[in-house]
């Protein structure tokens, strides 16, 4: 009864109540939810299908198998190493090689000890509350330069929301110097619109309001169209073929060189993108339902 | 309709089918009464002794004691913890009541020392038959004599109290209810007519002359009977020390209080400590004695309540017996049957209003902690360890120590932190035990989700979910500090089933949050707003 007189306001909206019982947990078991939960599990899955994602140097799953890869990871020049199940960016450490060690974007120096300690901090779970985890070590994905003119810093991503095979909604995530260079919404960073058919960037959102201009820069966004976005739904709609979610987020990234990689699937993405599309997500799908 | 939607009209269909029979059968054939859930007052009294002894009585031996109540049919009484200091202390018996008694060898400094307990008293009223004749002379058993002799407070047979019992006892009847009548309403205008209320209430001495004639001329009738020395609870340290006078009538002691107008009636609030008219606390000569007496009140339905759900003769069979036997408090039980409505007010701050918590059920728990320790200072606790892991988490985090390790310094740290605390505000606390570990358990895991939060999602967004973590757990402990839910629980554990059905509901709902009506205020207002809609497309 409740119900009904919530849905007398709008019918429009996906709720974090719906988006649970009703999305997400629905038809699954828990095994289906490790392949977006697990970025290792994740490339196993992707990489042989051939979708395009970051190259793997080393999956790194206990300690003793450190000083082997470490003749391999000590020749890259440019790397990233991340944990298995990290949450919003957490443990990621970006890294370039330079005359005395290793540097991160933001100029901190590292050196081949302090490396390895976080890889063994990754493995022991400082992260996730003690609980063991993988490092996985990967090739850095260089921003696209059509990201780069909107604003130098960190690394833009697309997030794609799709529900039982269909694209429904989609924007990315661009830094700011609030975000700090991350591509996380809750972090400061702004999400831009993207239409589903064209590309085309719309406005981007930040918790506060509508910008047609990143708030740093000042470069305007609104009404550019992404390069490679045919590729994009393409690679997403391989992607939800692949995985046994109704719902889910696909993250990409777009790289200089390679064009689209997928970064990681995400089982419960967020709901802030109705914000950013002004578009509720309870209507779309009920729409596909019916 | 999905199977599973029937599925759940079935199950909550059958939840509360399954309750209305059990508490239908329970008051209907087992004839629970609601009564049980009617509050009742109960004191915490704390007797305190200022003892100062004189300069010329230093070095002998000293005395002070205080005549403390028994449990009896119209009140229970549970002593606490007692404060003695370097004295001796024991409780005796005699004639005149039951008495605490502290000893020092040799006097010394002054001394204070305290006798703490808490009662659940009931007041009570006695019908008297009409038929009731006067008793003849003699008739009263060899045990009562004592209650009819002349004593220095009571002179009874003098020429004085002859003539004073001539004047007003009524003739041409051999009744007792007329005879107890007019006797009560002389000792009544003695009373009035022997100060004014203002110093009447600072000594309580001049009303007790109209109870104390009361008994003088009650003798003169040939009826036993005897001053009794007590105290008048009031909340706070308003109490008053009062004497009344019992009467021996039919086989019962019968309280009158001639100086208020009880007649054969005892309101809740009198606490009888001893017989015959000395004063409720003495020491050994030498000794100043200051007599305070603290009073907390609080209202309960426990005494009833033990009766209804402990004790085997009444109707009801002990529902909670084998677990008191075994040691469980009634206390804790109740805390225990408390906690899952707790908790499902923490889901319905989360799921329905939209706050976000620590946890799911730790603000439930810290909510009961606050049950033992009070809302302050529970309050208190919660702020001083999230200001603790506050402080201590960036240097820790700077030092590159692992989460658990952390985790285990942060926890000394937020015991030290809560025993400086205790110790610099000394709490009155009962039991150390209870009242500390119980908190600082649940106290712990807090500052872990706390320091997870600080990890995750930075300070700004730790700080907000403190606060609405605050909150929750403070509307958590109004509903389960609201008395009538914890004894209901007591009385009716199947409302237990209520809650269930209630989490079910809320399992099932799926609407929108209240705090996500804000946080999508820009698509619900969409349709007002034509201007976005045209400079994107």
């Amino acid at each position: 009864m409740l119900q009904k007189l919530a849905d007398v306001f709008h019918r429009q909206v996906l709720g974090m109540n719906r988006r649970n019982a009703d999305v997400i947990y629905r038809n699954h078991t828990r095994k289906d939810f490790t392949v977006a939960d697990d970025k290792v599990v994740t490339k196993q899955l992707l990489e042989p299908a051939g979708i395009p994602v970051p190259q793997t140097y080393a999956i790194l799953h206990e300690i003793r198998e450190l000083q082997e890869a470490w003749e391999r990871i000590r020749q890259l020049a440019d790397l990233v190493i991340k944990p298995a199940n990290g949450r919003a960016g957490q443990k990621i450490l970006v890294l370039k090689r330079t005359d005395d060690g290793w540097e991160t974007p933001g100029g901190t120096h590292y050196s081949a000890g302090a490396i390895q300690r976080h890889i063994a901090d990754i493995i022991y779970g400082t992260h996730a509350s003690g609980a063991w985890d993988r490092a996985i070590v990967e090739s850095r994905v260089v921003a696209h330069p059509f990201f780069r003119a909107i604003y130098e810093d960190g690394l833009p991503d697309v997030r794609v929301i799709a529900y039982e095979g269909t694209l429904v909604q989609a924007m990315c995530r661009i830094p700011t110097a609030a975000s700090d260079g991350k591509a996380n919404l809750h972090q400061g960073a702004l999400g831009v619109r993207i239409d589903l058919e064209t590309g085309r960037l719309g406005q981007g959102y930040n918790y506060e309001q509508y910008h047609p201009a990143h708030p740093d820069s000042g470069v305007r966004f609104a009404g550019r169209t992404m390069p490679a976005w045919d590729a994009v739904r393409a690679i997403s709609l391989d992607v939800c073929d692949l995985v046994p979610l109704d719902y889910l987020g696909i993250d990409i990234v777009l790289d200089e060189t390679q064009g689209p990689l997928v970064m990681e699937i995400n089982a419960r993405p967020g709901l802030e993108i109705q914000n950013v599309n002004r578009q509720g997500l309870r209507e779309q799908l009920t729409a596909l339902h019916s | 309709m999905s199977t599973s939607s029937r599925f759940i009209r079935v199950l909550q269909v059958l939840l509360l089918s399954v309750f209305l029979v059990i508490v239908g059968y329970r008051i209907l054939i087992q004839d629970v009464g609601l009564e049980v859930l009617t509050p009742e007052p109960s004191y915490k009294v704390t007797l305190r002794m200022d003892m100062t002894p004189a300069e010329a009585s230093a070095g002998a031996p000293m005395r002070v004691s205080t005549y403390v109540p028994a449990s009896n049919e119209r009140q229970r009484v549970a002593p606490l913890p007692h404060q003695t200091g370097p004295l001796s202390f024991e409780v005796t018996s005699d004639a005149t009541g039951r008495r605490a008694v502290w000893r020092a060898e040799a006097a010394g400094d002054a001394q204070e020392v305290s006798y703490a307990f808490r009662v659940w008293p009931q007041s009570v009223a006695y019908q008297l038959d009409d038929e009731l004749k006067r008793p003849a002379p003699g008739a009263a058993p060899p045990a009562l004599h004592g209650y009819l002799r002349e004593t220095p407070a009571h002179p009874v047979g003098t020429a004085a109290a002859q003539a004073r019992y001539e004047r007003i006892a009524p003739r041409r009847t051999d009744r007792l209810v007329p005879l107890l009548q007019a006797l009560f309403e002389h000792a009544a205008s003695v009373s009035e007519g022997t100060g004014t209320a203002a110093a009447s209430e600072r000594t309580g001495a001049p009303d007790r002359e109209g109870n104390r004639w009361l008994v003088t001329l009650a003798r003169q009738a040939h009826i036993p009977s005897r001053l009794v020395g007590g105290l008048m609870l009031h909340d706070g340290q308003a109490s008053r020390v009062h004497q009344w006078a019992e009467l021996h009538i039919n086989g019962h002691w019968v309280p009158f209080d001639a100086a208020h107008g009880h007649f054969a009636t005892l309101p809740a609030s009198y606490l009888p400590l001893c017989r015959g008219a000395t004063s409720l606390a003495q020491s050994s000569a030498g000794t100043g004695l200051k007599y305070t007496v603290d009073v907390d009140q609080s209202w309960t339905a426990r005494q009833e309540m033990e009766r209804a759900t402990t004790a085997a003769s009444t109707a009801t069979p002990g529902l909670w017996k084998p677990l008191t036997d075994a040691g469980l408090s009634l206390d804790l039980l109740m805390l225990m049957l408390l906690l899952p409505v707790g908790g499902s007010m923490v889901v319905f701050f989360r799921n329905v209003v939209g706050l976000e918590t620590y946890g799911t059920f730790l603000p439930a728990l810290l909510a009961v902690a606050c049950l033992a320790t009070g809302l302050l200072w529970g309050m208190l606790a919660f702020l001083i360890v999230t200001l603790t892991v506050a402080v201590l988490h960036l240097p820790l985090e700077r030092a590159g120590l692992m989460h658990t390790p952390r985790l285990a310094i942060l926890m000394v740290c937020v015991i030290v932190q809560i025993l400086l605390t205790a110790l610099s505000v000394q709490f009155e606390w009962v039991d150390l035990s209870y009242f500390i570990l119980f908190p600082v358990v649940i106290l712990t895991s807090t500052a872990e989700r706390f320091s997870a939060h600080l990890t995750e999602d930075g300070p700004a967004k730790a700080a907000k979910v403190t606060l609405m973590t605050a909150f929750v757990i403070a509307c958590s402990y109004f509903i389960m500090n609201f008395s009538v839910v914890g004894l209901t629980l007591l009385a009716f554990p199947e409302v237990l089933l209520l809650v269930i059905s209630f989490n079910v509901w809320l399992g099932r709902w799926v609407g929108i949050r209240l705090t996500e009506y804000t946080r999508f205020r820009w698509l619900i207002n969409r349709h007002q707003d034509p201007s976005y809609a045209t400079e994107t497309r």
